[in-house]
């Protein structure tokens, strides 16, 4: 389990994060949804280490607040970053590759066979420079060069950010199955439809704060949640 | 949009079936080989002449040119490969000449034996300059520290007169003693010198480009962040990859002295680590070929445009900004893109 108390960001003198804790039980899919500014990106952003942070950050008896991104990654914390962020003049299989930064070569060699054999896409377009690919691919790409690394709690920021309906349904249905392999999961994300449809635990985030948390079922029936981000 | 590939599943129609060379060429693995082979024989050649030319001003030109194509090909492992601009590249050249005289003189150490404690030297003060500059994100820091560090040294040097010899330089009487039966004390020794120094740190380039260390390097110069939140410890992978680059060149700076005869405070200004910068530019930065086509044009072409006398700076500075207007990725980017297959698939 996935373990957040009192997570403090701050950037100068904007607190961007104020105080949050949650937690993410092992194999489940939670979502932080909000406004942008809320702190959703900068949690996550923290989690792995990007950015300095105050509070306990822990999987079981592991902590990670204070760790080097590079050792969070080891312990199997991986972040999927907004916006995709390939390298977009490397090829897909180069994105992949760097992946599994930390793996032996045979470990990237298997973890390699076996997600171009899970998204046969990946494969065709290998040797392709992964910028030109289109949006949801690169999606795609972004999250299988996270799953490279074998990661035990995956994090992803605004999977949906800037995809046609049709691609979000189908990135939906990639993390499914990630959730159905047993996988932690955690995503950022404003879409607040993809995040009722997917997740199991919700936590709203407003002003560095977590206003509401619970199932999507009962967070949503706030009227005021449903009115922020539903527009009902 | 219903037509629209499944994402995890799509399959895209398979390119049109190559044919004979055009295929070998064409393939990634073909273009790679057909550039090593090409690069490997230029080299070879280039090293050749000097070694068996008759004329000492052939001899004295190559072993410059082998100095210069040291400092390139070393400046692009922490520019070209992890994208870090340092300009204080000619001071560690520097650094190298008078550590190594100075154990010498001072010490009675071999040339030889002069060699670890410099390079030691070097990596030392390359750690120190490079660990509180490469932690930030975004290379200023590093750019201007390096170029501070730089002109420290010079005035160190030219000032520090017992030491030093000051502003005067110091005059070396020192030649490399004969090592495995080859004297490396004659002019073409120093060449031989000089080209295997340039030969190994090719293959130390080429080496990390081809490596884990030189695929993180790359990420990181992409992106700093990206490259963090997938595991590379940055700062330290840049620090490694700036204390190789600075002992190469404070290797190159051990030559120079007995080469010359002579050092001064003059070989480490900041102008002379533009200098090498401008040469990465004009070759292709970050690209392995790149640093010895920028040395050729560089170094060479001054001395092949002698007959124009005063005008060869010119014609020496418009042919420079001619290859940064229209060739942007350097000379070896142009030659990359003429024999490169034409892209498909792509969108």
């Amino acid at each position: 389990m996935l373990t957040v108390e009192n997570l403090k960001v701050a950037y100068g003198r904007v607190e961007a994060v104020r105080g949050v804790s949650f937690a993410v039980p092992a194999g489940q899919i939670a979502a932080l949804i909000g406004a942008n500014g809320a702190g959703k990106s900068s949690t996550l952003n923290a989690l792995t280490g990007l950015v300095r942070c105050r509070g306990k950050i822990a999987e079981g008896d592991i902590r990670f607040d204070g760790l080097a991104t590079d050792a969070i990654v080891r312990h199997g914390v991986v972040q999927v970053a907004q916006g995709r962020q390939l390298f977009p003049l490397m090829s897909v299989r180069e994105n992949l590759e760097l992946g599994a930064f930390l793996r032996s070569a045979a470990d990237k060699r298997r973890r390699l066979d076996e997600l171009m054999a899970r998204f046969p896409l990946l494969a065709e377009r290998a040797e392709q420079a992964a910028g030109t690919l289109s949006g949801g691919e690169q999606q795609l790409v972004a999250i299988a060069r996270a799953l490279m690394a074998e990661p035990r709690i995956l994090l992803i920021d605004e999977p949906c950010l800037g995809l046609a309906p049709i691609m979000i349904r189908r990135v939906a249905a990639v993390l499914r199955d990630l959730h159905a392999a047993g996988l932690t999961i955690l995503i950022a994300e404003q879409n607040a439809s993809f995040a009722t449809a997917i997740a199991e635990h919700l936590l709203v985030m407003e002003n560095g704060r977590i206003t509401q948390a619970g199932p999507p079922a009962a967070v949503m029936a706030h009227a005021d949640v449903r009115r922020a981000y539903l527009g009902i | 949009m219903t037509d629209m590939p499944d994402l995890a599943t799509a399959s895209v129609p398979p390119a049109k079936a190559p044919t004979a060379w055009r295929g070998w060429l064409g393939s990634l693995a073909g273009r790679r080989t057909l550039l090593a082979v090409l690069g490997i024989a230029a080299l070879a050649v280039l090293l050749a002449v000097p070694a068996t030319a008759s004329s000492r001003y052939i001899v004295y030109l190559g072993t410059l040119l082998a100095l210069h194509g040291v400092l390139a090909v070393s400046l692009n492992i922490i520019m070209g490969f992890a994208g870090q601009f340092a300009l204080a590249h000619a001071a560690f050249y520097g650094l190298g000449a008078y550590t190594s005289a100075i154990l010498i003189r001072d010490f009675d150490l071999s040339f030889w034996a002069s060699l670890p404690p410099t390079a030691a030297a070097a990596a030392l003060l390359a750690a120190a300059i490079g660990y509180p500059s490469l932690r930030f994100t975004g290379g200023i820091h590093f750019a201007l520290i390096t170029f501070a560090f730089g002109e420290l040294i010079r005035l160190v040097t030219a000032n520090w007169h017992d030491l030093t010899g000051g502003p005067q330089g110091m005059q070396l009487g020192f030649s490399p003693e004969p090592l495995l039966g080859i004297d490396f004390g004659s002019t073409r020794g120093i060449y031989a010198l000089a080209a295997g120094l340039l030969v190994i740190s090719l293959a130390i380039a080429a080496a990390i480009r081809f490596s884990r260390f030189g695929r993180s390097l790359v990420a990181i110069r992409e992106d700093e962040v990206l490259a963090s939140s997938l595991g590379i410890n940055v700062t330290a992978n840049k620090m490694a990859a700036f204390v190789i680059t600075s002992v190469l060149a404070a290797l190159a700076g051990t030559i120079y002295g007995p080469f010359v005869g002579f050092i001064s405070p003059e070989m480490m200004s900041a102008s002379d680590s533009i200098s090498v910068v401008g040469m990465l530019i004009v070759g292709g930065l970050g690209t392995l070929a790149g640093p010895i086509f920028g040395t050729l044009i560089f170094m060479g072409l001054p001395e092949l445009l002698r007959v124009a006398k005063l005008y060869r700076l010119v014609i020496l500075g418009l042919i420079i900004i001619a290859v940064v207007l229209f060739a942007p990725k350097g000379v070896a980017g142009v030659i990359d893109r003429l024999i490169r297959p034409k892209r498909g698939g792509a969108r």
